[in-house]
């Protein structure tokens, strides 16, 4: 009697822990996903200007980084192979495949992955309930992720991540830096929002969201490409790091000029961030006569080839301000 | 003895039980299958094991030498043979006493040599540094040593120093007044693992004893000589790996993480050289925070390395007149 009552208890114990364990999916989020470019498609796409810090919540470290930042260091042979990290790869502009792992035995989901792209790496996103990694362990390209299960929406919390840019014209994060994701499928949308943290370089947590589209036409490459550097700038002396000494580069006002915005405004800041700050702004924005580029939404009418999705044939035909 | 004596004994055998109860244990990570890492104890301990016993870089502070102990059980049944010093600072020889007199030599070489082997006493784990080293930790004799005779080094080298240990090359190579004038790396090199010592410290700005050798470009040096050693995974980048390397504090690093230190510190000797020739005084260099961009990752305002200290090193060896 006692051991039926013992082997019941346990079995009801088996049941509960699998009923209440998030690694059954709610949600299939596999399949091939196109990039959306609704937000931020300037800065995704073609790229951010040189020094446009705007919409980052920097601390002074972060944007004294970013200023000191020379695109030669791209040259550099130690740096000509390092890929984006995850709290870059979020904001970028790829598209995703994502796949899942399952035990052979159980049928659960061990793992959801995502895809790399050209220069990001492949990420697994552990649903089996490991710990994460000793603060004393390695940091990688594509950090170590963990998922739950919150409702139908699927939580990653990723730490152990390199130190990478925040945005491609020299926004830092360090390797301090940890984000968590919010994952939700809706019929063929798939909108991830990334909340970035970063006691080094921010001030309060960078919020960002992205469209994915489920769209099996696009080309996704599960890996990036093998990399090798060579010498790029042989002018370069042994031993040199390009950067800009503060207030030495010439560039961070070009922005500022350019959509004749103070300069403050795109030096970014948390501050920046909030509807109150349009109406301080108000005073002191000088709209230019004409608008310089970007003028005709994301792309200028081209098309991506590499997962980022079609442009709804814009045209750009037009040089005048667009709005 | 009487009851009260009795009570106050107790309770401070359990105060002692108590606080070591609540010290957090040592964290322990394989780097590669026959290298860990041991934090905890001050500096970072690395461990390498094999069928000829274990080796030592480093021994940390000292202060939990006998948790450094435990935590070895698990990963060796035998005994430790060599520690091999990276520096003399304290932090990463604090411990070489206790480790190495819990360890057993190799006969007829370090740790007592021939003598110990005809005389059949038992020797600890011999202690292996630049000749700085012990220098550094000893003392002329009639003066006070700074550390105990039983954690000096008890071989010394000039430049480099080879060893062949539980199957693999092993190499401690001297690296000329980085942290100081007594530094060196240690490369294992089948596990493919380097120990980069206090050239290396990911948590804080690097330390740079001016006064003991130590020079913001011996620094530099060697910052970029582990760099030429250390292999990144190109070209399948996307496979974590390559080398890893083991800092004087703080986790396991790659080759793109020391890219990251070495860019910070050049970058921060630039800004120093530029305030330096625009001709501002140490203060003036001081109050223009040339380490902005770095300084709520790797700064500090109180502790035993604040970011100022770091500053006036930077700005000692650039007036030294030479660039070592």
């Amino acid at each position: 009697m006692l051991r039926n009552l013992v082997a019941i208890a346990f079995v009801v114990a088996v049941a509960g822990a699998t009923h209440a364990s998030p690694a059954f999916a709610q949600i299939d989020l596999s399949g091939t996903y196109a990039s959306r470019m609704h937000e931020d498609w300037m800065e995704r796409w073609p790229g951010p200007d040189v020094g446009d810090f705007t919409g980052l919540p920097l601390n002074d470290d972060g944007r004294a980084k970013a200023q000191a930042y020379s695109p030669s260091q791209l040259s550099l042979p130690e740096r000509q192979c390092l890929y984006y990290g995850p709290s870059y790869t979020v904001i970028g502009p790829f598209g995703a495949k994502i796949w899942s792992e399952s035990d052979p035995v159980t049928g659960r989901i061990v793992s959801w992955n995502l895809s790399g792209a050209v220069d990001k790496t492949p990420r697994t996103i552990w649903m089996d309930g490991r710990p994460h990694p000793s603060p004393h362990d390695r940091h990688t390209f594509g950090g170590f992720s963990t998922g739950r299960w919150q409702g139908n929406t699927l939580v990653v919390t990723t730490t152990h991540m390199k130190a990478t840019p925040l945005r491609r014209n020299g926004v830092p994060t360090s390797d301090l830096a940890t984000m968590t994701e919010y994952v939700v499928r809706h019929d063929d949308l798939l909108t991830i929002t990334a909340v970035i943290e970063d006691p080094a370089y921010l001030t309060e947590p960078h919020v960002i969201s992205r469209s994915y589209q489920l769209d099996p036409t696009v080309n996704i490459q599960v890996f990036p490409n093998p990399c090798n550097p060579v010498i790029e700038a042989p002018g370069l002396a042994a031993g040199a790091v390009p950067h800009f000494v503060p207030g030495g580069n010439p560039f961070i006002g070009e922005m500022a000029k350019r959509y004749g915005l103070p300069l403050e405004v795109t030096l970014g800041g948390a501050e920046t961030l909030y509807p109150e700050y349009r109406r301080k702004l108000q005073s002191q924005y000088v709209r230019p006569a004409t608008c310089g580029r970007y003028c005709c939404g994301w792309g200028g009418g081209n098309t991506g080839a590499i997962g980022f999705g079609d442009t709804a044939n814009l045209v750009c035909t037009t040089r005048e301000p667009t709005r | 003895m009487g009851i009260p004596r009795v009570i106050a004994a107790f309770v401070c055998m359990l105060g002692v039980s108590l606080a070591a109860q609540q010290r957090p244990p040592l964290d322990v990570v394989q780097v590669a299958p026959q290298v860990y890492l041991l934090a905890g104890d001050g500096g970072n301990i690395a461990v390498q094991h094999g069928p000829d016993g274990v080796v030592l870089v480093d021994s940390g502070a000292g202060q939990r030498s006998d948790d450094v102990l435990a935590a070895l059980k698990p990963i060796s049944a035998l005994p430790i043979r060599y520690i091999l010093n990276t520096s003399a600072n304290a932090e990463h020889v604090g411990g070489n006493g206790r480790l190495s007199q819990a360890g057993e030599g190799l006969g007829g070489g370090g740790g007592g040599g021939a003598a110990a082997v005809i005389s059949g006493v038992r020797t600890g784990a011999a202690r292996l540094a630049h000749e700085n080293v012990l220098l550094r930790m000893s003392a002329p004799l009639g003066q006070k040593a700074p550390f105990p005779e039983a954690a000096w080094p008890t071989e010394a080298f000039i430049d480099r120093k080879n060893l062949y240990l539980n199957g693999e090359a092993i190499q401690i190579l001297h690296v000329p007044s980085a942290h100081s004038d007594g530094d060196s790396v240690v490369f294992f090199r089948r596990s493919d693992v380097i120990v980069a010592g206090a050239v290396v410290d990911i948590t804080r700005f690097p330390v740079i004893e001016v006064s003991r050798g130590g020079s913001i470009q011996g620094e530099i040096d060697a910052l970029n000589f582990i760099l030429e050693l250390a292999i990144p995974p190109t070209p399948l980048v996307w496979h974590p790996g390559g080398t890893q390397i083991i800092p004087a504090r703080g986790r396991v690093l790659e080759h793109a993480d020391v890219v990251e230190y070495r860019d910070m510190v050049t970058v921060v000797r630039d800004v120093v050289r530029d305030l330096i020739e625009k001709g501002m005084t140490r203060e003036q260099i001081r109050a223009a925070e040339p380490t902005r961009g770095y300084t709520r990752r790797y700064g500090s305002t109180t502790g035993p390395w604040t970011t100022e200290m770091f500053v006036d090193a930077v700005y000692a060896s650039l007036t030294k007149g030479a660039t070592r």
